[in-house]
């Protein structure tokens, strides 16, 4: 009886615990980068491509400190999406071809919405 | 690869201490839900175990959730028969008093020959000598034979019999046991001296030594030839467990 009750006095708290800051985290990565992401589409429309570069620059590094934490819990093949279109949009950043780089940032904005959509305790989701 | 077996080792561990955290049952002693749960524990390792681009997370967070469920059902079918009974059912009698319940069998579904085989595992080759079947809610026939067809006991003749408990074992493999020893009220000087006068040199000679309630040691030793000892080694009215 004892491993019962101790099994869900503890386990279950840390349970919720895990899942609910992995939600949080995974939701504020995925906000400030879609943020990330109009901003950079922002600065190249208005014919700053300096600004955007930086603001890529600035994502990919924080991106990059947040994917080890982030794959404990999220599918290599969504983080390598996200990955996938970072690379894509710098390449397109880099040649100045601007639909390459928005057909990639509008990729990357949907890769990293869903990185925190799937986690969302919607019917849809439990369904 | 060797994440793979890194991952395995991890998810294998996880399982082995949900299930253990569970009842000690045997499959066959299961009920409905923990059967479900036990085949639900080993899909969840299997997945991230060959897949290393999904999380360890996949599979243990879901495996401990299944530990919590099975914790509050176990719980809450303690304090509610009616909850219990929702759950894993309750057991069917499918013979009373020698008569072969067909109304029941016809509820559950349960086939005649179903039930003879169930009868002649449960020892019982003659349907006429059965006087109560159950099925119980984990599958498993419990099977009484009638009063007349049952084995004699020291009851029925009358005679008095001595309390049979359980024996302690007292070495095991070389090991002494000083757990069963403390119960048993002995020390390693006494075990040292009864082995000695079976002829062993010490414990780690021996594969396992074991003292009944009437007192009665029995001794292997080990090895291709081994010797084996039986003896009355302490009083019965020394017997105190």
């Amino acid at each position: 009886m004892r491993k019962k009750v101790l099994s869900i006095a503890v386990v279950l708290p840390l349970l919720l615990l895990v899942s609910l800051l992995s939600m949080a985290f995974t939701r504020s990565v995925s906000l400030e980068g879609q943020e990330a992401v109009r901003e950079m589409e922002r600065y190249l429309r208005a014919g700053e491509p300096e600004a955007a570069q930086q603001a890529l620059t600035a994502l990919c590094a924080r991106w990059e400190r947040v994917t080890p934490w982030l794959q404990g819990w999220v599918c290599h093949r969504d983080t390598d999406a996200v990955a996938e279109h970072l690379r894509g949009a710098q390449v397109g950043l880099t040649l100045g071809d601007e639909t390459l780089f928005f057909s990639h940032t509008a990729a990357l904005a949907e890769a990293l919405e869903h990185l925190h959509h799937r986690d969302d305790v919607t019917l849809s989701n439990l369904l | 690869m060797l994440m793979v077996l890194l991952r395995a080792a991890i998810l294998f561990l996880t399982a082995v201490l949900v299930i253990r955290m569970m009842d000690k049952r045997q499959v066959s002693q299961l009920q409905p839900f923990e059967l479900v749960i036990a085949i639900m524990i080993a899909e969840l390792a299997a997945t991230p175990m060959e897949d290393v681009g999904t999380p360890l997370l996949y599979g243990v967070a879901p495996m401990l959730t299944l530990l919590v469920l099975h914790s509050a059902l176990s719980l809450l079918s303690l304090k509610s028969q009616r909850l219990r009974a929702f759950i894993s059912g309750k057991p069917s009698i499918l013979v009373k008093q020698g008569v072969v319940q067909e109304k029941e069998l016809r509820r559950i579904c349960y086939d005649l020959n179903d039930l003879l085989e169930e009868l002649r595992a449960g020892g019982i080759l003659n349907p006429a000598e059965v006087g109560t079947a159950i099925l119980e809610t984990s599958g498993k026939m419990s099977v009484f034979p009638r009063a007349q067809s049952r084995p004699v006991t020291p009851e029925d003749m009358q005679l008095p019999a001595a309390y049979e408990g359980i024996p302690l074992t007292l070495v095991l493999d070389g090991e002494v046991q000083h757990h069963n020893l403390r119960i048993g009220g002995l020390d390693e000087a006494w075990l040292q001296a009864k082995l000695s006068e079976f002829g062993f040199s010490g414990p780690g000679d021996v594969l396992l030594a074991s003292l009944d309630t009437r007192g009665v040691l029995l001794a292997q030793g080990k090895g291709s030839q081994p010797r084996l000892r039986v003896a009355q080694a302490l009083a019965p009215e020394k017997v105190g467990w």
